[in-house]
């Protein structure tokens, strides 16, 4: 699972016209699924603390949460973030929902460790806490029950994989990533392991001729979470670097289908021959983005299963307030999506 | 033909105008001919490549991370520069990544420049940069411009400072040399050239300081000499004017003749004609009158070189008339040849003088032959002269007193230190005058007037005093007869009031300084008239002059007794230790004034009555002592003579309600509060009327109806009793004619007498005659008389009394018994009633004194012819008591009480009988 869903639509950049609506029309009624469902016998509430309660994916997992929840009586809640993620904001929620003692349980994609740390210390103790998404970092672990997630190296690596088992003899490669985040950064670090076909590269480090694989001078793109400047590089890098791979390990260039077609059309030919190879890492895919799959526009999609990950939540948190003992993680596995 | 005046100031100011000017002129002439556009030319190159090169790297990096976004905010950053016309970027597709530009309109003078945009050995895209030179150039022209406006302020500041500077350390001190240079160059040479500068200035103003100190001691030096030139001559014109002398000199010929040369200018004066007609006279003895010259000649023959001759001679004035004169000449050597040079020669006229001698002379004859005493002294009052007038009066010759003192002929003890104030005068006014008392050599006083005046000496000093002596001995002695009436009583020689007030005041003074006590005794003779009367004024004065002595025996020398009127002495006694000596010496005057005094051949007997006030228990001022010790003395009186007595302050209360007494008394009498009420009398036979008793009454508007014994004693002392009394009688026979009117004929009306209403100068009671025989018949009127009024009758009362009597009135003695009782006057007086006292019919009860005492007066009068009244019948029993005992007529609050006279009237016509009584009597 990526962090990326937390920047997938920052407040004030451009969306495009069909995904905004139907986003917001499914938080809304997951929000009012929440409040109308009849309480069960126990009727606990778990509380589901996202990066942002208008990205797609945390509705998901809230979704499944709850879904699971219901089945057994119990209830989840998303919390409501809307707007850009901001990691005071999402602190403050954490303690205010603490302090209420209204949620049996409570699941947080960590933003800020120390932060949310703070946040817990100050509500005092008795609510257990799990994490989701994106875990404490190690210096406050020990706050997290239990961590529901992915495995952010072992998504790059099957992204790697997708590539490998086109380019097999090696060549050029071009990523496309962002600064500062530690879970991309583990991505990158699968994509260039699965390549190179060693886990032993250091972070950080470009390929250069490992297995036959190099990077390009210009990359990886840095996007800065901006789906415009995500489609001029996907263009340049699909146009003019003659690389043979390009991995976005977010779903940055697709985030506008229609645009992301715009460039890539007139490539068709050279993309069906695989110069290069595009795999995109994605969350829930909507049929813009699945068509693109079709249309041989993209060569593969790694995903992973929001909805699912919200059942797991769910798991946790159930047990966490039923006292009982917990793994330290509970991994979800990732999917691949190829064109058929 | 002179140069005109060049001002060193517009000199100093062209060159600096030049100077600073002209090379500034130059240099921006340089600047912006040559200088600017050079140097904007290369500034626009050095931003053209300066843009192209910061704008071409950060679009290279732009597009080479694929950042579209950052290159069109470079761009927009740099827009901001004003002279950056258009940024156009395009990246490696040859797509406009950024195009912008400003709106201003293009310009002929845009430069344009294209790169390509290279990283890392890529294009990745091209760079068009559009500059403006002109704003480029604008902005360098404003830089520029705004040099060179700082450079010209700089410039005019500095030209400022600079002629400030030149004004202030130049041309002002020049100024300042000039207008010192103007004034040595007028002469004015007192100020100095002041300056404290060390440069050339002033140097210059030091140089040109003591050019003026040098002139100015030269200038001086040279005053100097011509003045003392002028004093020279000055001194000898002035000897020549003081002397009055005709100075000349003239030449010997050694003939006896001498040529004048030189004469001064009062020859003409002296001679009338001017001394260059002298001079050319030629011989030197034209200066004296014809006749008189051989004088000259044979003078001049006797005179050897270095001798001198002195002569008087006769002179023609200028007037014609002829002077003297006196001739002082000197032959003057020479010692280098031995020969005779000029003589030099002063002619004095000496006319005046020999006048003065002559007055001088005379003057000493009228000194010496004047009848006034005249001493003359020097400065220090030490006689030097005297003249026989002086020697007649004093007896001094000038041989006894040269050389003394003026003040030796002062009799000291009468005139005291005068000459001190005699210097102190002479020395402010320079003249004194005085009255002095000298004693004669012959060793008796003489009284004389002096005057001093001075004789000025040379300088302010003074030569001598003129003394005249003004024999006014006996004008003294005339004065000191008059002081002497003037003081003191002239028989008895103690001061008089006039005397013994100035003494008084003196004492009180004294005494007020000095605290001490202070008796006023008032001291008045009893019964002294009577003396006086019994045997006439000689023996009186004779009384008088012994009691005097008498007092004056007893008291001490430092008292002061005096004779203040008639019977009257006083005596001051200052410096009482206490109280009780005052009251020894007033025991003692007693004592000795109740000694007989033998007048004649008779031994009189007098007493006194003295009144003692002390100061300042009883007063602090001499009016209030007086006042005080006159009351004591009243009170003395009062008390029974021949006694002292102190003054208390219930006497001031007691003579403070006696005046306002008397004050009411005077008001009454205005106000007419003073009523008649009547009593009436009855027969006691009968119980009818037959008189009526007229009583004051005087109702006082506060105190309502006030007693005549609280007033009428007061009444007779202050004279009020006349008005009074007259009122009262023309009163009560008014109202007795409307008695008689309704109770009949025969009712009598009684008015009661004072003795003194029959003192009245003027004989008022005779006056009533007149009015009774207007009114009534005169024996219906009763007068009530008491007994001390015939007692001590004196003729000119006896004939009132007789006056009256012979009119037709008849009286009656009132309160009989309690007096003498004479029987002699009753006769003497043809007296027709007597008025037994209440006293008696008070205390009647049968077998009792006062009844047989009454009966026996009723019995006495009966056989005198006379009726007898009782008065004060107050009950049934007196009345039948007295009635038994033959009492003709009665009188009392048993018949009615005192009533106006309205009532008596309606008494009179309703019955006609007083109260108490029966119309007929009671039998038994």
């Amino acid at each position: 699972m990526s962090s990326i869903f937390a920047h997938a639509m920052p407040e004030g950049w451009p969306t495009t016209a069909s995904t905004r609506p139907f986003r917001a029309a499914r938080g809304f009624l997951v929000a009012l699924l929440c409040l109308l469902l009849p309480p069960m016998a126990r009727a606990d509430l778990f509380a589901i603390v996202g990066k942002s309660s208008s990205d797609a994916n945390f509705v998901a997992v809230a979704q499944g949460c709850n879904d699971d929840a219901t089945a057994h009586g119990d209830r989840c809640e998303l919390i409501d973030l809307p707007g850009a993620a901001n990691f005071h904001r999402q602190s403050a929620a954490v303690a205010e929902v603490l302090r209420s003692r209204r949620f049996k349980g409570v699941a947080i994609s960590v933003m800020s460790s120390e932060a949310v740390a703070k946040a817990i210390q100050s509500a005092g103790a008795g609510t257990p806490v799990i994490t989701f998404d994106s875990p404490f970092d190690e210096r406050h672990a020990a706050l997290g029950r239990t961590y529901v997630g992915i495995d952010n190296f072992a998504f790059g690596r099957e992204q790697g994989l997708v590539v490998r088992a086109r380019h097999p003899q090696g060549g050029t490669l071009c990523l496309m990533t962002e600064r500062n985040d530690p879970n991309l950064a583990q991505r990158v670090r699968g994509v260039r392991s699965a390549l190179a076909g060693t886990a032993d590269l250091p972070e950080g480090q470009p390929l250069s001729g490992q297995d036959g694989w190099t990077e390009h001078a210009r990359c990886p793109w840095y996007t800065s979470d901006s789906v415009e400047r995500a489609l001029y590089q996907t263009r340049i890098a699909l146009s003019t670097l003659g690389a043979d791979a390009f991995v976005s390990v977010g779903h940055w260039p697709i985030l506008d289908p229609a645009g992301y077609a715009g460039i890539t059309e007139p490539l068709r030919d050279q993309l069906a021959a695989n110069h290069p190879t595009v795999v995109v890492g994605v969350g829930q895919l909507d049929p813009d983005q699945q068509q693109l799959l079709d249309r041989g526009l993209v060569h593969a999609y790694v995903g992973i299963d929001f909805p699912r990950m919200g059942g797991l939540v769910y798991k946790a948190l159930r047990a966490a307030a039923d006292n009982e003992t917990l793994p330290p993680m509970t991994i979800l596995p990732v999917s691949v999506s190829t064109r058929k | 033909m002179s140069m005109p005046p060049r001002s060193l100031r517009r000199t100093m100011l062209l060159s600096a105008l030049i100077g600073i000017f002209l090379p500034a002129l130059l240099f921006v002439g340089y600047e912006f001919g040559v200088r600017f556009p050079a140097e904007s030319e290369a500034s626009v190159q050095a931003i053209e490549e300066r843009y192209s090169q910061v704008l071409g790297r950060a679009m290279a990096m732009a597009l080479w991370t694929g950042d579209p976004r950052y290159a069109a905010e470079m761009a927009d950053a740099l827009m901001l520069d004003a002279n950056v016309a258009r940024i156009s970027v395009r990246d490696e597709f040859g797509d406009s990544i950024v195009d912008r530009r400003d709106d201003r309109p293009d310009d002929d003078t845009l430069r344009s420049r294209t790169i390509p945009l290279v990283h890392e050995g890529h294009k990745v895209g091209t760079l068009t940069l559009e500059v403006l030179p002109h704003q480029i150039r604008a902005d360098l022209y404003a830089k520029l411009r705004g040099q060179f406006v700082l450079g010209v302020s700089q410039l005019l500041l500095s030209l400022l400072i600079i002629l400030l500077v030149l004004e202030l350390r130049v041309l002002k001190p020049l100024q300042a040399l000039k207008a010192a240079a103007g004034r040595i160059a007028r002469g004015e040479l007192e100020g100095p050239v002041e300056s404290t500068r060390r440069d050339e200035i002033g140097a210059l103003s030091r140089s040109l300081d003591s050019m003026r100190a040098d002139l100015k001691a030269l200038l001086a030096a040279r005053e100097a000499a011509a003045v003392e030139l002028r004093h020279s001559e000055h001194r000898f014109r002035i000897i020549s004017s003081i002397t009055n002398d005709v100075v000349f000199t003239c030449r010997p010929d050694g003939e006896g003749h001498c040529r004048v040369d030189w004469i001064s200018g009062d020859a003409e004066r002296v001679f009338g004609c001017s001394g260059s007609r002298i001079v050319a006279a030629g011989d030197w003895q034209h200066l004296v009158a014809a006749g008189h010259r051989p004088l000259l000649r044979d003078a001049l023959h006797g005179l050897r070189a270095g001798q001198s001759l002195t002569m008087e001679v006769p002179i023609e004035g200028a007037d014609g008339a002829r002077r003297t004169a006196r001739l002082k000449a000197t032959l003057e050597a020479d010692p280098v040849e031995d020969s005779v040079l000029n003589l030099h020669g002063a002619l004095q006229d000496i006319t005046e003088q020999k006048r003065a001698e002559e007055a001088l002379r005379l003057a000493d004859a009228v000194y010496q032959n004047s009848g006034q005493s005249i001493v003359i002294t020097d400065a220090g009052l030490r006689i030097v002269a005297v003249n026989p007038a002086f020697t007649t009066l004093s007896g001094f010759t000038l041989a006894d007193v040269r050389d003394q003192r003026l003040d030796v002929l002062f009799a000291q003890r009468l005139s005291g230190n005068i000459l001190e104030t005699m210097r102190d005068a002479l020395s402010s006014s320079g003249c004194w005058e005085g009255e002095t008392w000298h004693q004669r050599n012959a060793g008796d006083d003489v009284a004389c007037w002096l005057s001093v005046d001075t004789v000025p000496g040379e300088g302010e000093g003074v030569a001598h005093y003129v003394v005249l002596f003004h024999d006014i001995t006996e004008k003294k002695r005339s004065e000191s007869l008059i002081w002497q009436q003037a003081n003191y009583d002239q028989l008895t020689h103690l001061p008089n009031r006039r005397l013994f007030a100035d003494r008084l005041e003196q004492e009180l003074k004294l005494a007020r300084r000095n605290g001490n006590l202070l008796a006023v005794l008032f001291i008045d003779l009893d019964r002294f008239k009577e003396v006086n009367d019994v045997f006439g004024h000689h023996c009186g004065d004779e009384l008088l002059v012994e009691a005097a002595r008498r007092i004056v025996s007893c008291v001490r020398e430092s008292d002061t007794v005096a004779r203040i009127g008639g019977d009257e002495f006083t005596l001051v006694q200052p410096n009482l230790q206490r109280s009780l000596d005052v009251e020894n010496t007033a025991k003692a005057i007693l004592e000795t004034l109740s000694r007989p005094f033998s007048i004649g051949s008779e031994n009189v007997f007098v007493s006194a009555s003295i009144g003692i006030t002390l100061y300042p228990d009883d007063g602090e001022w001499m009016a209030d002592l007086l006042k005080n010790a006159d009351q004591a003395m009243y009170e003395a009186k009062r008390s029974g003579r021949n006694r002292f007595c102190y003054y208390m302050s219930a006497m001031e209360e007691s003579s403070q309600l006696r005046m306002q007494l008397i004050t009411a008394l005077h008001r009454a009498i205005r106000a007419e509060e003073f009523r008649v009420d009547y009593q009436p009398i009855v027969e006691l036979a009968s119980g009818r009327i037959c008189k009526a008793e007229a009583l004051l009454r005087w109702h006082h508007p506060e105190h309502g109806v006030i007693s005549p014994d609280a007033f009428i004693p007061l009444a007779e002392e202050i004279g009020v009793i006349h008005a009074l009394g007259d009122w009262v009688f023309r009163k009560a026979l008014s109202d007795a004619v409307r008695f008689r009117a309704v109770g009949g004929e025969d009712i009598q009306i009684g008015v009661n007498l004072s003795p003194v209403q029959l003192r009245h100068p003027e004989r008022q009671c005779l006056k009533w005659t007149e009015f009774v025989e207007s009114t009534l018949p005169a024996s219906a009127v009763i007068i009530e008389l008491t007994e001390g009024v015939l007692l001590d009758a004196e003729d000119f009362v006896v004939d009132q009394l007789q006056g009256l009597k012979a009119s037709g009135m008849q009286f009656a003695i009132d309160d009989f018994g309690t007096g003498y009782s004479s029987l002699s006057y009753l006769k003497k007086f043809s007296i027709d009633y007597v008025k037994i006292d209440r006293s008696f019919t008070a205390a009647l009860a049968p077998g009792s004194d006062d009844l047989a005492l009454c009966e026996a007066i009723v019995v006495m009068a009966h056989k005198l012819g006379l009726k007898v009244i009782a008065e004060g019948i107050e009950t049934a029993e007196q009345r039948e008591l007295l009635r038994a005992i033959g009492c003709d007529q009665g009188q009392g609050y048993l018949f009615a009480r005192p009533m106006p006279a309205d009532d008596l009237i309606a008494m009179l016509g309703s019955t006609g009988h007083a109260a108490g009584l029966p119309a007929r009597a009671a039998p038994g």
